[in-house]
């Protein structure tokens, strides 16, 4: 299949010169690709591995959270614990932008958070450790939804650049080189024919000179 | 190419012991979800919460908990926005395979077994 020729409308010269051209210009897209693919590869396989450390550290981090509002939570009343929530954060934002990563768009957050105003003193110091766990806790998640969309866009580009490059490595080329080897045979049978023909009148012109 | 940045907001979802913690941190939008109730009935809530979700241009960013995933899973979009993140309550930790759920993604994207 991959050896097929393609068809053309008329084995010139002029087809000849425009299928190299095809060629040289497929074979330098494989290039340009194939090294688009490991740029993307290395980059998939660091994010990978980025959020799989911050993952282990999240979940370490959730129990240490949930550890220590419990503890304070057999201090503090159901209503103290609302109050604290209330007044503790002001405004919690994300800013959410995009980055190109090797040609892929992936998204950037940021936490913006303005902090609460209020008399530490009117609450208990371990509910205050817990609210930065879980500041902490938030913090990186955001890191680690980025990395998990990038993930997913470097993945999906991953897997179009690998099947473009696997349809020029083994249609594409293979085709234009087929057809190239085609119509160089078929030029050099043409010479050859004429060259035969031109022995043929050749000799009959000879002969009949000699006739005369 | 245009560059958009936006403020947005963050939503949790899941039981209420899960989502404590994060209005601790000053998440502000929350929904509330037994994930004890029948699996249809919860794909039906999930389903509702995740539409108004999608169709509220503020929100940035949800955290689901893990427990509601492969609810939530079947009835997300496949859009960018917003951004989608599963994460255990203290008391699930144990029950999430980390590596697993990365080396699925590898063999998923790049098509090899691969450890991280």
């Amino acid at each position: 299949m991959s050896q097929q020729v393609l068809r053309l409308v008329r084995p010139t010269k002029i087809e000849f010169i425009r299928l190299r051209r095809r060629l040289a210009i497929a074979r330098r897209l494989y290039k340009v690709l194939k090294d688009r693919l490991l740029i993307l590869t290395q980059e998939f396989i660091a994010e990978v591995k980025e959020a799989y450390e911050l993952r282990k550290k999240i979940h370490e981090l959730i129990v240490t959270c949930d550890t220590e509002r419990n503890k304070a939570l057999t201090y503090t009343t159901p209503q103290q614990l609302n109050d604290f929530i209330a007044v503790r954060v002001e405004g919690l934002n994300v800013v959410v932008g995009t980055r190109v990563v090797a040609g892929v768009r992936i998204p950037l957050l940021e936490l913006e958070v303005k902090e609460g105003v209020y008399k530490t003193t009117a609450y208990p110091i371990t509910l205050e450790a817990v609210g930065k766990c879980y500041d902490e806790v938030l913090k990186y998640s955001l890191r680690l939804a980025e990395l998990e969309a990038s993930i997913a866009l470097i993945g999906k580009e991953v897997q179009r650049v690998k099947r473009r490059v696997n349809a020029l490595e083994n249609i594409v080329i293979p085709r234009l080189i087929a057809t190239i080897k085609y119509l160089r045979m078929k030029f050099e049978e043409r010479e050859r024919e004429d060259k035969i023909r031109r022995k043929r009148i050749k000799q009959i012109l000879m002969r009949k000179s000699e006739a005369r | 190419m245009t560059l958009s940045i936006a403020k947005k907001e963050i939503v949790v979802l899941g039981e209420e012991d899960f989502i404590a913690g994060f209005k601790l941190a000053g998440v502000r939008k929350s929904f509330v979800i037994n994930a004890n109730k029948p699996t249809d009935e919860l794909r039906e809530i999930v389903s509702k919460v995740l539409t108004s979700v999608y169709e509220d241009p503020s929100v940035g960013v949800v955290i689901i908990q893990y427990k509601l995933k492969e609810v939530a899973e079947k009835v997300l979009k496949a859009t960018q926005h917003p951004l989608i993140l599963f994460l255990p309550s203290g008391r699930e930790v144990g029950k999430v395979d980390v590596k697993e759920l990365y080396s699925r993604q590898i063999k998923s994207f790049l098509g090899i077994s691969m450890e991280v």
